[in-house]
């Protein structure tokens, strides 16, 4: 469920992260927040980063990438304008903008980079990339499923000169700084490609130009040994801030009880914890003596999916969803499966969209109410084998109230939801199985529409307009309205958000859409994931966003170690092990 | 050879080994064998979250032997509950009064039901603990040996059955259909299971029924390739030569003839099978491509456990050995079988 | 000899088109595609409708099966077998990153195996009833009945964290680069050290036995009670007489046995970060990457055949019946 690429969207929190850290961590491990200190001889220049990695990355190619995976390269190897940094708010990067404003109509924008930017082999980054990164990524053969988002509104992207491009939009639209942000790629190794191959990803050049790419960021691929380890060396050419690290080695390691052992024998520095490795695992010393573990918010909740146009026609009833929503007992859900890590879902967007300040109550557990609901519904224990039932709408035959669970095959927490679930339902009547399903399957069957019900997870976007790919009635064929939602109240609703530009007026927009969602409940919100992490002691600088410390700026381009008199290298292993009794 | 057992020539003759103690190991691997059986068909009236006989206003009722009685094979759906205890909403714990008569089951919980809290340690009132979810484990245990045993049984029965129809055609009409089932046995080795398993999934669902189809459709070309040497020597031999000149039909001379000589190999090939198809199970739940969530299986729990090796490393001990048990008795039995089979070792043994 | 060599060879072409053919089909009929598995991988708003048709199109998706089964046919026979889905590199490159490491484990495997079972099976098959004996036979069923993820876990616990004797991580150390060919060797074998086992154990538990029942038929031949009639020493019989004829029967086993242990473990791979073929198949498997999982079809068909097709020409060449048979 968690799964790697269930990746989803950017953020716009006012959350002080710090904060929220300062609550769930004890005091000696503060150290790991501070930033990289003035004095840069307290630095260690020559460190190496050891990362952890679920899988490999599909491509470097900031244009063709797409998963969570994929993005923890993409702020090392490559620049952008346009960054979400720790609270995944839109800002401008200052070591590559030299300026960027909004005409005062919203229709135009004005973006003028520096003059010292270089691609990795030394040639000029200038407008004339970005232009043509613009062009490859509106092109019909170029698979551009995360950079692509928003770029179509970009009508007119020209290049005044060297340094400076114009944009112009299709509409003035409340998004269109997030249509800006799209990546760079460099136009004189990529132009000749494209020749040959529009799709950038076909051709053997392509493939190669993709692995060993020639960025813009202060990283450099040096090594990929494939399902084994990526290595980055710093680019000492780099014009901006230099980072802290020499080298950043990825290891691909799937399993995370192996990945957890790993990180106490020092393999590692950093991994992301499943709640039972938060709660329980780690209270052992050799942990402890290793590093610290930190929890953050993170926009991330997880749900059900109710087919609200399918065959069953148990779940057609929006009386009938709030009913299960009701016997869904998450306090216990939270307690049993996620170990109290997780709180209850409040709603799907963070409070900040929608100046939400009460936490919603209409979800609390209650199984008479939601029998009572389904009474109401006219879904009756009315069989002799203890099961509700209700007449279809032609009255021919009667209809079980029961439903088919989806869940993802590997996923550890998503059978032990739908256990608590279904020991619940079984008791007002309603049958609830459950099918465990191979990913693409899963998929394919949400894609078609093909299901009862799905377990899931979701990570809001930095932009409320995001969620428009989940509930919108036109996302049902082309997005990820696998539920079939239609309500021409939402529909006019995000047409209007997406159109207002006044952040109070927007606000109280998403809020009539969070509500009215809540209320149709096409989907159940369950938990909210926070994120979860374990840093080695040396590591310093970490900042954590609403979507983990990798995928916000300045990431892991921020993290440094302090320089020590003992050589810093002891976790890396040199032929047979060293003994590193801590 | 003194201790043979008139009762059951195959199982107990042991004409292998003079010595007592191997047929003492032997009996002892067919009782565990027996009792996992027993284990499996009576699962209900061990660990039920419903007492076996209770009084309920005024009438007794039986809810526990109707469980076990519509779970056997074939007969089953011929048994159903009586009527407040078939309700799934129906909690027997509450709503029997504390001082009507009922007597539970020895483990009175189900294998899904949560009634404890996590990861407790083996008490009086849970033998062996509860999981992570408050399960008893000892509940899902005797479940999970039903899943086992249906799971061994009926894919090595499907294994065998494929085998035998193939490899026998292969062996009996040789030639061009020889040719044939050779080259489906040897495409059936190369090629890869894992996505028989992903289609079988799919189309028939995560169920028991869909673990027994794979590993039975996987499992069944060493059986062929056993039954085809055996129909091929058998169709060699004098006997078959006298019976095919008295007029023997072919089908008379397969079933009668050649069978019964295929069958003893198979039998022992068989039996190693169930262990492998234990393993088996165990193997694909840790992908999680297993029985499914709604079923408790050894795999599962073992599963599950993997997941708190570290905390809880204790939860793993009673899968690991129900597996352990299980393997060890297939291995025995069929060494045993395989001794008892074979008239050259049982012969060249027992001179020694 | 030769006439009998061609036979047998001509016979493994159906066999291996059959494999080829089936798993395409099958693969291909399979729920889920490689557009549908990154489907899921949406980055901010995911895939439109007019991106899944173009993924459709560049994986040939659209296309019936058995024209599609044309094209990667017509490339295979030239020795192409595509590019990855997943990553765009040639199937071969992907294929061989991983070919080696398993296959030069599967070697050093069956090496060991033989070198363990070998002295423990003639010791049990010499001692049949013993107490040695039944601890033998009872361990091996033991460490076979193991499913291997919980040894896996058991050995990184305690002998990779615990002993800290060997690292459990991967196949080489980071600064694998700069080490000298004896250092390099050292610790690639350190590195394998531990999966290897977790091979080596349940192969040895299931080999033993084996060899044990085997050599006790062999013990108990005329020409061993002959040999040693003769007056011959322990030791000359056992190393001339028995352990050959113990051999043979194993020739076929080995024929089951290497294919199985070069499939690799999804399981031990994952667990081990082990860069070997059996996470490739599962990972291209999660990803419908289809030419990939068609490259280790045929790998496998291949070494199946070719090891079958070894071991029958051996045993034709030791017994001039077969080749007549």
């Amino acid at each position: 469920m968690m799964n790697a690429k269930l990746f989803h969207i950017h953020v716009v929190c006012m959350v002080l992260i710090t904060g929220i850290c300062a609550a769930t961590v004890c005091a000696d491990e503060q150290p790991l927040f501070a930033p990289v200190p003035h004095d840069r001889s307290m630095v260690d220049d020559d460190a190496t980063l050891k990362c952890r990695l679920r899988s490999e990355p599909s491509s470097f190619n900031p244009i063709l990438m797409f998963t969570a995976i994929d993005a923890q390269f993409e702020y090392l190897l490559w620049d952008r304008p346009f960054v979400l940094d720790k609270d995944l708010q839109w800002s401008i990067n200052p070591d590559v903008v030299e300026s960027f404003a909004f005409a005062d109509d919203h229709l135009h924008a004005t973006l003028k980079l520096k003059s010292s930017l270089r691609w990795q082999d030394g040639t000029p980054m200038t407008s004339a990339d970005l232009v043509f990164s613009w062009q490859r990524i509106l092109d019909d053969h170029v698979i551009a499923r995360k950079a692509g988002h928003g770029t179509e509104q970009i009508t007119q992207c020209e290049a005044i000169n060297p340094q400076t491009v114009r944009f112009t939009f299709k509409e003035a639209l409340a998004t269109n700084k997030w249509s800006v942000d799209f990546p760079i790629i460099p136009k004189h190794i990529y132009e000749p490609l494209v020749r040959d191959d529009p799709t950038m990803q076909q051709s053997d050049a392509c493939v190669q130009a993709n692995r060993n790419p020639i960025g813009s960021g202060p990283y450099q691929v040096s090594e990929w040994l494939s399902g084994e380890r990526i290595v980055l060396s710093r680019w000492e050419g780099y014009p901006g801030p230099k980072p802290a690290f020499a080298r950043i080695i990825f290891r691909v390691m799937p399993d995370n009880n192996a990945a957890l052992l790993a990180f106490e024998t020092g393999e590692i520095d950093e991994m992301s914890l499943a709640p039972q490795q938060f709660a329980a695992d780690t209270d052992n010393q050799r942990f402890k003596d290793r590093g610290v573990k930190i929890r953050g918010e993170q926009w991330t909740n997880y749900y059900i999916g109710w087919n609200t146009r399918g065959p069953n026609a148990f779940l057609t009833e929006p009386a009938v969803r709030n009913a299960i929503g009701l016997a869904i007992n998450r306090p216990l859900i939270s307690e049993r499966v996620f170990f109290g890590l997780f709180k209850e879902s409040a709603g799907f967007y963070p409070a900040s969209f929608t100046g939400r300040d009460t936490p919603r109550t209409s979800n609390n557990f209650d199984l008479e109410q939601a029998a009572k609901m389904l009474d109401d519904a006219g879904w009756l224990v009315s069989g002799d084998d203890g099961w509700r039932y209700k007449k279809s709408s032609n009255g021919a035959e009667k209809v079980r109230a029961g439903f088919v669970l989806n869940l993802v095959a590997g996923s550890q927490t998503s059978p032990r939801v739908a256990d608590i679930m279904r020991s619940d339902l079984r008791k007002i009547g309603v049958d609830l199985t459950t099918q465990t399903l191979e990913w693409s399957v899963f998929n394919e069957r949400n894609l078609n529409h093909q299901f009862d019900a799905f377990l899931s997870a979701w990570t809001c976007g930095p932009d409320p307009d995001e969620a428009r790919n989940l509930f919108h009635s036109d996302a049902a064929q082309s997005g990820r309205n696998y539920v079939g939602y239609q309500n021409p109240k939402v529909d006019a609703l995000f047409d209007r958000g997406v159109h207002e530009t006044d952040a109070g007026e927007r606000a109280r927009i998403y809020r009539t859409i969070e509500q009215t969602i809540l209320s149709d409940e096409p989907y159940t919100f369950l938990v909210e994931a926070p994120t979860l992490w374990a840093f080695n002691h040396r590591l310093r600088g970490v900042s954590l966003s609403p979507r983990g410390p990798l995928h916000s700026y300045p990431g892991v381009r921020g993290w440094w170690t302090p320089k020590s008199p003992q050589p810093t290298d002891e976790g890396l292993r040199t032929g047979l092990p060293q003994s590193d009794a801590p | 050879m003194t201790t043979a057992n008139p009762t059951n020539p195959i199982l107990w003759t042991d004409h292998a080994s003079t010595s007592k103690r191997r047929n003492w190991l032997a009996r002892s691997a067919a009782a565990i064998a027996i009792t996992f059986i027993l284990v499996a068909l009576l699962a209900p009236l061990l660990a039920w979250h419903q007492p076996i006989v209770c009084k309920y206003q005024g009438q007794f009722y039986f809810p526990a032997i109707s469980d076990t009685a519509s779970r056997l094979p074939l007969v089953g759906s011929w048994f159903q509950k009586a009527k407040p205890f078939r309700f799934p909403s129906f909690d027997a714990r509450t709503a029997l009064e504390p001082d009507a008569f009922a007597l539970w089951p020895p483990v009175p919980y189900g294998p899904m039901e949560m009634v404890a809290d996590a990861n407790r340690p083996a008490s009086r009132r849970h033998w062996l603990g509860t999981d992570d979810r408050g399960r008893d484990v000892l509940a899902r245990l005797i479940h999970g040996t039903c899943v086992s045993v249906r799971v061994g049984v009926y894919s090595m029965l499907l294994a065998g059955i494929v085998g035998i129809i193939i490899g026998g055609a292969a062996g009996f009409y040789g030639g061009a259909i020889d040719w044939m089932c050779s080259r489906l046995i040897e495409i059936m080795m190369c090629f890869p299971a894992f996505f028989l398993i992903l289609v079988v999934m799919v189309w028939i669902g995560n169920g028991v029924t869909g673990i027994i189809l794979v590993i039975g459709l996987t499992q069944w070309t060493s059986i062929a390739r056993l039954v085809r040497a055996e129909f091929l020597s058998g169709r060699e031999l004098d006997f078959v030569d006298a019976a095919r000149s008295y007029g023997a039909s072919g089908w008379y001379i397969a079933l009668r003839h050649l069978l019964p000589a295929a069958l003893a190999p198979t039998l022992v090939a068989l039996t190693f099978g169930v262990a492998d198809a234990i393993l088996l199970e165990a193997g694909l739940s840790w992908l999680g491509l297993g029985v499914g969530a709604d079923v408790a299986t050894w795999g599962g729990m073992l599963r599950d456990a993997y997941d708190q090796i570290r905390t809880h490393p204790g939860l793993m001990t009673a899968p690991c050995t129900a597996i352990f048990v299980s393997v060890l008795c297939c291995h025995i039995l069929g060494e045993q079988l395989r001794r008892s089979l074979d008239p050259r070792i049982g012969f060249s043994e027992s001179r020694s | 000899m030769w006439h009998y060599i061609l036979k047998r060879i001509l016979l493994t072409i159906p066999t291996f088109v059959g494999i080829v053919l089936l798993t395409f089909l099958l693969i291909h009929q399979a729920p889920g595609s490689p557009a549908t598995g990154s489907a899921g991988g949406f980055g901010e708003s995911g895939v439109s409708a007019a991106d899944h048709a173009r993924l459709r199109a560049q994986f040939e998706l659209d296309a019936p099966v058995i024209v599609r089964f044309g094209h990667w046919m017509k490339r295979v026979v030239c020795f192409d077998f595509g590019q990855s889905f997943a990553d765009g590199r040639p199937v071969s490159q992907r294929i061989a990153e991983r070919l080696v490491p398993t296959l030069t484990l599967t070697f050093a495997i069956i090496v060991i195996a033989f070198a363990i079972v070998i002295p423990i099976a003639t010791y049990a098959a010499t001692h049949p009833g013993q107490p040695v004996d039944k601890v033998i036979l009872a361990a091996c069923v033991g460490f076979y009945a193991i499913p291997p993820y919980i040894l896996g876990m058991i050995l990184i616990l305690l002998v990779g964290v615990a002993l800290n004797w060997f690292p459990f991580a991967g196949l080489t150390s980071d600064n694998f680069a700069d080490l000298s060919t004896w250092q390099k060797l050292k610790d690639v074998i350190s590195h394998s050290a531990l999966i290897g086992s977790c091979f080596l154990i349940p192969l040895v538990a299931y080999l033993v036995p084996f060899v044990r029942a085997t050599m006790l038929s062999v013990l108990k031949e005329d020409f061993v009670r002959a040999a040693h009639a003769r007056g011959l020493s322990h030791r000359r019989v056992m190393l001339r007489h028995v352990l050959p004829n113990t051999l043979r029967p194993l020739l076929t086993v080995m024929g089951l046995i290497v294919p199985a242990v070069l499939g690799g473990s999804v399981v031990l791979e994952v667990m081990f970060s082990w860069p070997g073929m059996g996470r490739l198949l599962f990972e291209s498997i999660h990803d419908r990457d289809y030419p990939v999982i068609m490259g280790m079809t045929v790998l496998t068909a291949m070494v199946v055949l070719g090891v079958t097709l070894v071991v029958d020409l051996l045993y034709a060449w030791a017994d001039p019946r077969v080749r007549y048979a």
